[in-house]
């Protein structure tokens, strides 16, 4: 998506004096002064986004999501804390944060970064005049942050691999799924892959592994296999993800080392009664142990206590999968499974409870009608 | 004696019925510039200009030029054009 412009970053609509959020004044969220058309006389003190403190603005209204939209993880970020802190060691921790605040913070979510504005990882801006958007759009909000793997999966950008069938047939955006429940509030859940599946596949299928359910192998495999072991297709994963300031300009930067396409079947290492897969699709994910030497030697000591090749829900679901078109296209198929001599030699230790030792073995031909 | 009688009964009714006409002349009725002056002079009501007061912030950024003009310096990345790779 092309960049907005400066001025249309910050130019007010009509529409928006129409909306009860219009009826105030500016200065009664923003503070500076109004009384003046000098810039800088203006802009002093100015508040840019009040949601920053929800409880003062939103949440005159909106009570109830600003109390448990706190602890979501769209605005808390626990999910990251949780895999960096479990990667360190707490003297580390000052360190980590000044790094988050650096290259990560941006994506932090305030309401106004899905319901006013576009966030600040993709220059900020306003959506629609300053009009508030019930719906958040899905490419200028949520794939603006979940883009290089989520957004390009679903919408097919990944040269060679189609998009996801839900929205090429079905058109579904995010929230289809994705509601605003589930969004404001995580339940007091610290990772995305804690607690309830929310969303889930039988939200909508409801009749997949019930008695009903003609398809033989999601009897055999529904609590054995994540849906997307069998659904999804070839996704992203990335290598070593290191951050920096810059010398010249002062400004934070990341670089990648790799990407490239992957599909692997691995164990389940969040196994829990709302996850009892016993293996699920796995992606790398670009940490190292040396990511933040920028912010201080080591500061990943534990690096070896979480793996690298990580839980995934690839966003590319299709009905039919290469590996499920027949038994023996993952039965005995070592190609699609995460081994030991597909992991880097630094890494085997700390995806050893990733890595499938034994490939399920193939599936004896079946005799047919017609061999008989 | 008849007419001296007659004539005092003539002028009490006439003091009388002037009486009554003239009390209700006089009977104060407020009528719309009082109640405006009353109002106005209340003192629980803050004095106001004349003149709606003008909100610069809906002035300036409803206005497309003057946005122009005064945005028109390139804003500064902040999120790293060194940057390489999938974020």
């Amino acid at each position: 998506m092309a960049p907005l412009e400066p001025w249309e970053k910050v130019i007010i609509g009509n529409e928006f004096f129409t909306d009860v959020h219009g009826t105030t004044t500016c200065a009664a969220c923003h503070a500076g002064d109004s009384s003046t058309l000098d810039k800088e006389a203006a802009h002093a003190d100015m508040i840019a986004a009040p949601d920053a403190d929800p409880q003062r603005t939103c949440g005159n209204c909106h009570s109830e999501i600003v109390a448990t939209s706190a602890d979501s993880l769209h605005v808390s970020q626990a999910g990251y804390f949780q895999v960096l802190y479990s990667r360190s060691i707490p003297e580390n921790h000052v360190a980590l944060d000044e790094m988050f605040g650096n290259h990560c913070q941006s994506c932090h979510t305030t309401c106004g970064d899905c319901h006013i504005a576009q966030p600040d990882s993709v220059g900020g801006g306003l959506l629609d005049g300053h009009t508030y958007v019930k719906t958040p759009p899905m490419t200028r909000t949520c794939t603006a942050c979940h883009g290089s793997r989520v957004g390009n999966e679903y919408m097919g950008k990944n040269e060679g691999y189609p998009g996801d069938v839900h929205f090429r047939q079905g058109r579904m955006n995010c929230v289809a799924c994705h509601d605003g429940a589930s969004m404001h509030n995580s339940e007091g859940n610290n990772h995305r892959y804690e607690g309830e599946q929310s969303p889930t596949c039988e939200s909508c299928h409801v009749q997949v592994g019930r008695a009903a359910d003609t398809i033989v192998q999601h009897q055999i495999h529904q609590d054995t296999l994540s849906c997307q072991v069998c659904h999804s297709i070839t996704y992203t994963s990335c290598d070593s993800c290191h951050v920096a300031i810059s010398e010249t300009t002062g400004n934070p930067f990341f670089k990648t080392s790799a990407t490239y396409s992957t599909f692997f079947i691995g164990r389940n290492t969040r196994q829990s009664v709302n996850r009892p897969y016993e293996y699920v699709p796995v992606r790398h994910i670009p940490v190292d142990p040396d990511n933040f030497d920028y912010y201080g030697e080591n500061l990943l000591p534990n690096f070896n206590l979480l793996p690298n090749w990580a839980y995934a829900t690839p966003h590319n679901i299709q009905r039919i999968t290469p590996q499920n078109e027949t038994c023996n296209a993952c039965h005995g198929n070592a190609e699609i499974f995460l081994t030991a001599d597909k992991v880097k030699p630094e890494e085997l230790e700390a995806n050893l409870d990733v890595i499938v030792e034994n490939v399920p073995a193939l599936i004896p031909e079946q005799p047919t009608e017609g061999n008989n | 004696m008849r007419q001296l009688l007659t004539s005092l009964i003539l002028c009490l009714s006439i003091l009388l019925l002037g009486a009554c006409t003239a009390k209700s002349t006089i009977t104060p009725t407020p009528d719309e510039t009082e109640i405006a002056v009353s109002q106005a002079t209340s003192p629980s009501v803050v004095p106001v200009s004349m003149e709606p007061e003008v909100d610069n912030c809906v002035v300036c950024h409803t206005d497309k030029q003057m946005l122009i003009d005064n945005t028109a310096i390139v804003e500064e990345d902040a999120h790293g054009a060194e940057s390489e790779g999938v974020g």
